[in-house]
């Protein structure tokens, strides 16, 4: 479904050039669950937005569906309607109530009319639970419950895919649970995630595969059981065994 | 939006229509009809009482003219205008108080004199000042542009000269102790000092004397010697001094109480009328100068924030900068009399349609930083999430950013509108009558600026008051989405 092939990033700084993501090949295969951890500073985020064109990366080529999306005459607007994102930091849009915030980007782009966007967000909702709350703004919620929201968001536009960026990390703790396990359940129903995180659990849970990344190269590619019992990369050992 | 520019539109319209009305009007030439240009700012000579323009000088012109059995269409013009006119033949004669000068007279006659004005000097009531001589090195206030104003500043090269607007001004700068003398005619020195009899009086004699005379294009030798012929008729029957009478009668009649002002300044005459007339010329030009300056800064604040790099938006950003940094980088009178005298001068466009447009442009630059300023502080999540979402990037900026940077920038954005509203006080400047212009004309009649200054502050406060309470509202609901 994503295919990445020698993708690289570097940032120009004031100390030189910076290689955020260095040679990147991997394949996403459609219902997988992947989770991306390691060390904060190893590109796992811009590895994600590369994905969905928010990053431009230096050079090498990104294929969603076979469509090559880091071409200069890609329209990502139409591959972002089927590729869903979670931020970190939610990024509802605080002017819109809950309802509105979901069902502006399907009626602006006119692919459901008013009343389908509706009905769709109301039984999303109703799925996470927060139905009685369509007529809030997202400054009367919660973090967890602002995070289920803009994950029913990136749903409503019905994505192949999901992309998650730390959904969890600006979280309050009793809060997390409530967040995962509507993720938990997306999987279930089959969604192909790619999930940058540092919720072990969910990992370990959830994840079909786990990418560990490193100084912008993917220095681990393995299946959950094995990397969190016996991996043989050194240096996943050691990071696992500080943060376990 | 819809509604506002429909307005917009038609208040454009309706100035043009008036526009194109009044010029008609003043071309339905009657060949019995004669031009007379004359500078309606020199009580009480020639003065505008309310719409209509009156004083010493226009009832001789309207006697000359009535002796000759002709239609007289008076023309007020700016001082310096009035030899042009002449030069041009646009009016028949012109009389605003004019002296002879060699200047002058190469390029117009003069009649013969109807007045003969004296420069008087008031003083402080102690002051022990006893003769012109003394005046040298002594700070001094003038009525700018008059032959007062040339005198002292040949004669008097030692002093500090303080040019006035109108002599009432200048006599309470005397009052409060920043002036030594005044020099000024002797009429407006009488009634000036008759209002301020306790604290100034005039020094004995006159400083020199003037004589005013009526001008004619050169070479008009028939109607130079009707006129002087009328002239010398209206001085043996005393029909001057009786004029004369008329006009410095009525301000003698006065005390000082403030109700007496009040009365003067506003009742009198309907002067408040005046007031109400520049209320309703300010607002409009605010308002219109608003909506003006919104469209121009949302338009350039969005050039500016564009990410786009193609050719057509390099060159939008050159003119928006261009624009930006002109604006901000000059005062607004100059602004305006550039577009007034130089970039519009020709356009024929009603002055308040001009003041309008000056003030929108000029509003339009700071209303753009202040837009360009509540788009930046929208999170950059915020676009990121719409554009995640397969919104493009002018749907983001429309649905999701400006929405929130228009919320953001309310509070500043009403600053800017209470600027503007004070701002369009410099109206004035190319002779529109609007609230401040109207509260000079007032003291320049009455010879009180008390009265006529606060009424105008006073009106100013209370409109920018309520809009500070209205924008209070405003946000108020605008903050609905941030109550939790």
């Amino acid at each position: 479904m994503i295919c990445v092939k020698n993708l690289k990033k570097s940032f120009e700084s004031s100390q030189g050039t910076i290689d955020v993501l260095n040679d990147i090949t991997t394949n996403v295969d459609k219902g997988e669950k992947i989770a991306i951890i390691g060390p904060s500073g190893a590109g796992k985020s811009v590895f994600l937005r590369c994905l969905n064109g928010l990053e431009k990366p230096t050079s090498g080529e990104v294929f969603f569906n076979g469509q090559c999306i880091t071409e200069p005459g890609c329209d990502m607007n139409i591959i972002r309607r089927q590729i869903g994102m979670v931020f970190q930091q939610f990024n509802l849009f605080p002017h819109l109530t809950i309802r509105q915030n979901i069902t502006l980007v399907p009626t602006t782009l006119k692919l459901k009319s008013k009343d389908e966007a509706n009905e769709i967000a109301e039984s999303l909702l109703k799925r996470v639970g927060l139905l009685n709350k369509a007529d809030s703004y997202p400054a009367q919620l919660s973090g967890g419950q602002k995070q289920r929201v803009a994950i029913v968001r990136a749903m409503a536009m019905n994505p192949k895919v999901m992309l998650f960026d730390e959904p969890t990390s600006a979280l309050d703790p009793e809060m997390v649970g409530e967040v995962l396990s509507v993720m938990k359940d997306l999987a279930n129903d089959g969604m192909t995630m790619l999930v940058v995180t540092h919720e072990m659990s969910f990992a370990k849970e959830v994840a079909t595969r786990v990418l560990f990344m490193e100084k912008g190269k993917i220095i681990s590619d393995d299946i959950p059981e094995h990397l969190f019992n016996k991996s043989d990369n050194a240096r996943v050992r050691e990071f696992l065994s500080k943060i376990l | 939006m819809k509604k506002l520019v429909n307005s917009l539109l038609f208040t454009l319209l309706l100035t043009l229509l008036f526009n194109v009305v009044e010029q008609n009007l003043i071309k339905a030439e009657d060949k019995k009809q004669i031009n007379v240009a004359t500078n309606a700012e020199f009580g009480p000579f020639e003065y505008k009482d309310g719409n209509d323009i009156v004083g010493i000088d226009i009832d001789i012109a309207k006697y000359i003219v009535d002796k000759m059995g002709a239609d007289i269409n008076i023309i007020d013009i700016s001082f310096d205008a009035l030899i042009l006119e002449l030069k041009n033949h646009t009016c028949d004669f012109a009389i605003a108080a004019m002296s002879k000068n060699d200047e002058k007279e190469n390029s117009v006659d003069f009649s013969d004199p109807y007045f003969i004005a004296k420069q008087d000097v008031i003083l402080p009531i102690d002051s022990e000042i006893k003769s012109p001589g003394e005046l040298n090195g002594k700070r001094i206030g003038v009525h700018l542009g008059t032959t007062g104003d040339s005198y002292c500043t040949n004669n008097f090269k030692d002093s500090e000269i303080h040019r006035y607007k109108n002599g009432a001004e200048a006599v309470m700068d005397l009052v409060n102790g920043r002036l030594d003398a005044v020099v000024i005619d002797d009429l407006p020195a009488r009634m000036l000092i008759e209002k301020n009899n306790r604290s100034v009086k005039k020094m004995d004699g006159h400083l020199f004397k003037e004589e005013y005379r009526i001008v004619v294009p050169k070479g008009e030798i028939e109607l130079l010697y009707r006129i002087n012929t009328i002239l010398t008729e209206m001085k043996s029957t005393g029909k001057i001094d009786e004029i004369v009478e008329k006009y410095t009668k009525e301000s003698s009649k006065s005390n000082n109480s403030l109700i007496n002002q009040i009365y003067n300044n506003l009742i009198y005459k309907e002067r408040y009328m005046g007031i109400v007339q520049g209320l309703i010329t300010t607002l409009k030009i605010t308002v219109v100068a608003l909506i003006i300056g919104l469209i121009l800064g949302v338009a350039t604040a969005l050039i500016k924030v564009s990410k786009d790099n193609n050719l057509l938006m390099k060159f939008l950003n050159i003119i928006a900068n261009t624009y930006l940094s002109v604006i901000k980088g000059t005062p607004m009178v100059v602004q305006l009399f550039v577009i007034y005298y130089l970039i519009l001068g020709s356009s024929g466009l009603d002055k308040i349609l001009v003041a309008m447009i000056s003030f929108g442009i000029n509003s339009g630059a700071y209303v753009s930083d202040i837009i360009r300023a509540g788009i930046l502080s929208v999170d950059v999540g915020q676009t990121e999430a719409g554009r995640s979402l397969g919104l493009n990037s002018r749907q983001t900026m429309m649905k999701i950013v400006f929405p929130q940077a228009l919320k953001n920038s309310m509070p500043t954005l009403c600053n800017e509108f209470i600027n503007l509203l004070k701002e369009t006080s410099v109206a004035g400047f190319i002779g529109i009558m609007d609230l401040s212009k109207a509260g000079e004309v007032i003291r320049s009649q009455t010879y009180e600026p008390l009265v006529p200054l606060l009424s105008v502050a006073i009106i100013y406060f209370s409109i920018t008051q309520s809009v500070v309470w209205l924008m209070s509202l405003l946000e108020r609901r605008l903050r609905k989405s941030d109550m939790r």
